[in-house]
């Protein structure tokens, strides 16, 4: 296990240079001049061959990125253009509301999505499976930007339950809570709907397999067998699925975040975006790749704890 | 001639199959329509997408404006209409470019291994470490909005899963024997690749494609919601939708019905590619909507 554990660390090391390196490029490659686009149109030339020395975009690009990387492996990812203060100060800042999103909303679908899952492949054909199969389906359709303007229209609005953005504190002050929801059920819907799908089908499978009629046939309870032979097994896909759905709830973050007002790091890259402020791009895009690599490594290893045939080659 | 015979009552099967399946062709005909309204919606949309008419501002749905009209007095049913164009065309755009990356490289990886497979792979796991619509974000961005930035952000992040699933395939049908034949008859690798097991795969692809459509509408929505894909005064639905934001208290129609659009397009993709899936590969349950 504690063999696993390292190497399995030791293998994230050229993933996270890859991520840099992608980072890097995506902001160098992009046609115009970035100083110019920092500086307006009124800047003049003097100034911009004094700035763009400054941020060293004179060197050649290699060694640009070289000196980019080893700023970053000591903790400096830059000032942000906007507000010259460093981008990881602002991250540190933005990053509990935006965990406290997607961990919260992650753990509920998966959660909701095994129960739901399960049922519906209990009740095969029946009502049950027939809601639950349409709810999955429209699940995976909806715009989730829009399905948050309508609960906002609706249940805030309209209805005056809810309130209607901003965060209210960490979830558990009840008027953190109170201001989570709505974000929480946008974000989970995606998820929850392939996961509802997905259980279904691993249960189907599974409840179709030799070892299930042999325990129940041996005169197991129906329960015990459903609970310990087949939902066991059911939830190593699960996982792998829920770790693959991490980046893209992250993703899904910085929607959700821009709807409701939610002050995590989704929204500040969106704000950047518009400001042009390079380095807080680039500081939250490697932050999001460097999240979902240690949500994935502990996704691992959880799937190590339940498969215990799981090693590394 | 035993190939074209085996062809054809391959697509006879999925064709009874279709048919048989009344969901499906409901999610047929409605494809075909949103088609048919994006070719001939000139003719279709009562009033200009674009032009405004101040004396008609923010007016609820009517007989005269079945959907209402906007700020401007812009008739949201003609925006809407004239969406349909821009989600097809990105969808199709965003479609093709992921797919001839994430084909090509993952017929490579699969079938030479090695080096090229460990470099290729690793590709994959980094891209698909960073949350998609984060790095799409970014580069719309930087590339400055429009539809061939669009089609170019997302179409090239959103390989990665094609790749591995292409690759997985042709590593397992790499060691069919006739595959082996062919390789030891002298047959050049690309002709291998492309003949004989790019064929072999295309059911799969066939219902992936399928089922990254909506993936490639929504997202394609959500960069224009955000500011960063369609810029004003397009008549794209996501953008649509962020045009009414300030006006849900008071004029609810602008951006509920061109929401309901999005989802309509991307529910129908996914009960034909849901079908197409039943009919043509049941073992790809679940497989194309993962990301």
């Amino acid at each position: 296990m504690s063999g696993y554990m390292i190497k399995r660390v030791l293998l994230l090391i050229p993933i996270v240079l890859g991520v840099t390196l992608i980072v890097f490029l995506i902001m160098h490659l992009a046609p115009g001049d970035p100083v110019r686009l920092m500086l307006g149109e009124r800047a003049t030339p003097e100034t911009i061959i004094k700035v763009r020395h400054e941020l060293g975009l004179d060197r050649p690009v290699h060694i640009q990125y070289f000196v980019w990387l080893s700023n970053i492996i000591k903790g400096n990812l830059g000032n942000s253009i906007t507000t010259g203060r460093p981008v990881l100060e602002t991250i540190v800042e933005r990053m509990p509301a935006t965990l406290e999103l997607t961990i919260t909303s992650l753990i509920l679908a998966t959660i909701i999505a095994i129960f739901l899952g399960s049922i519906s492949a209990l009740h095969r054909g029946g009502w049950i499976d027939q809601t639950t199969r349409l709810f999955a389906l429209f699940g995976i359709s909806m715009p989730y930007f829009w399905f948050a303007l309508m609960l906002l229209m609706i249940l805030s609005l309209k209805l005056g339950w809810l309130p209607v953005y901003g965060r209210g504190g960490p979830i558990w002050t009840l008027n953190g809570l109170k201001h989570a929801i709505l974000p929480v059920a946008v974000l989970s819907l995606a998820n929850l709907a392939l996961l509802t799908r997905l259980t279904r089908s691993t249960m189907l499978d599974i409840l179709g397999k030799d070892y299930i009629k042999t325990a129940r046939g041996k005169g197991l309870p129906k329960k015990l067998v459903i609970y310990k032979h087949a939902l066991r097994n059911a939830i190593i896909p699960i996982v792998t699925i829920v770790g693959l759905r991490v980046a893209y709830t992250f993703g899904g973050a910085v929607v959700t975040e821009t709807v409701f007002a939610w002050p995590g790091m989704g929204r500040l890259i969106v704000e950047a975006i518009y400001q042009r402020d390079i380095p807080v791009v680039q500081g939250v895009t490697l932050m999001f790749g460097i999240v979902v690599m240690l949500a994935n490594l502990f996704i691992d290893m959880l799937y190590a704890y339940l498969d215990p045939r799981i090693t590394i080659e | 001639m035993v190939k074209s015979y085996l062809e054809r009552s391959t697509v006879q099967v999925v064709k009874r199959r279709l048919l048989r399946d009344k969901v499906a062709q409901i999610g047929l005909f409605t494809i075909l329509l949103i088609i048919l309204i994006s070719i001939f919606v000139p003719f279709l949309a009562p009033y200009s997408p674009v032009e405004p008419d101040y004396s008609k501002t923010l007016q609820p749905p009517s007989k005269n404006h079945f959907f209402g009209t906007d700020e401007f007095g812009r008739d949201i049913f003609s925006r809407t209409l004239y969406g349909t164009r821009y989600a097809l065309i990105v969808g199709l755009g965003v479609v093709f470019l992921a797919s001839a990356i994430g084909i090509t490289l993952g017929l490579l990886a699969g079938y030479f291994g090695g080096i090229t497979d460990g470099m290729i792979m690793r590709t994959v796991d980094i891209m698909m470490s960073i949350p998609a619509l984060v790095l799409a974000i970014a580069l719309a961005g930087v590339l400055g909005g429009g539809l061939k930035s669009i089609i170019i952000a997302i179409g090239v992040i959103s390989w990665a899963s094609l790749a591995r699933l292409v690759r997985g395939e042709t590593l397992s049908i790499k060691e069919e024997p006739y595959i082996e034949v062919a390789d030891s008859l002298g047959i050049s690798n690309l002709h291998i690749i492309f003949k004989h097991i790019l064929p072999n795969i295309s059911s799969s692809l066939i219902v992936y494609t399928t089922l990254s459509m909506p993936d490639a509408i929504l997202t394609s929505a959500a960069l224009s919601f955000l500011g960063v894909g369609m810029q004003p005064p397009t008549p794209e639905w996501g953008l649509m939708v962020s045009e009414g934001r300030n006006f849900l208290g008071s004029a609810w129609w602008i951006s509920t019905f061109p929401g309901l659009a999005i989802m309509v397009i991307s529910l129908t993709f996914n009960i034909v590619g849901d079908a197409l899936r039943d009919a043509l590969d049941p073992k790809l349950e679940g497989k194309g909507i993962i990301n």
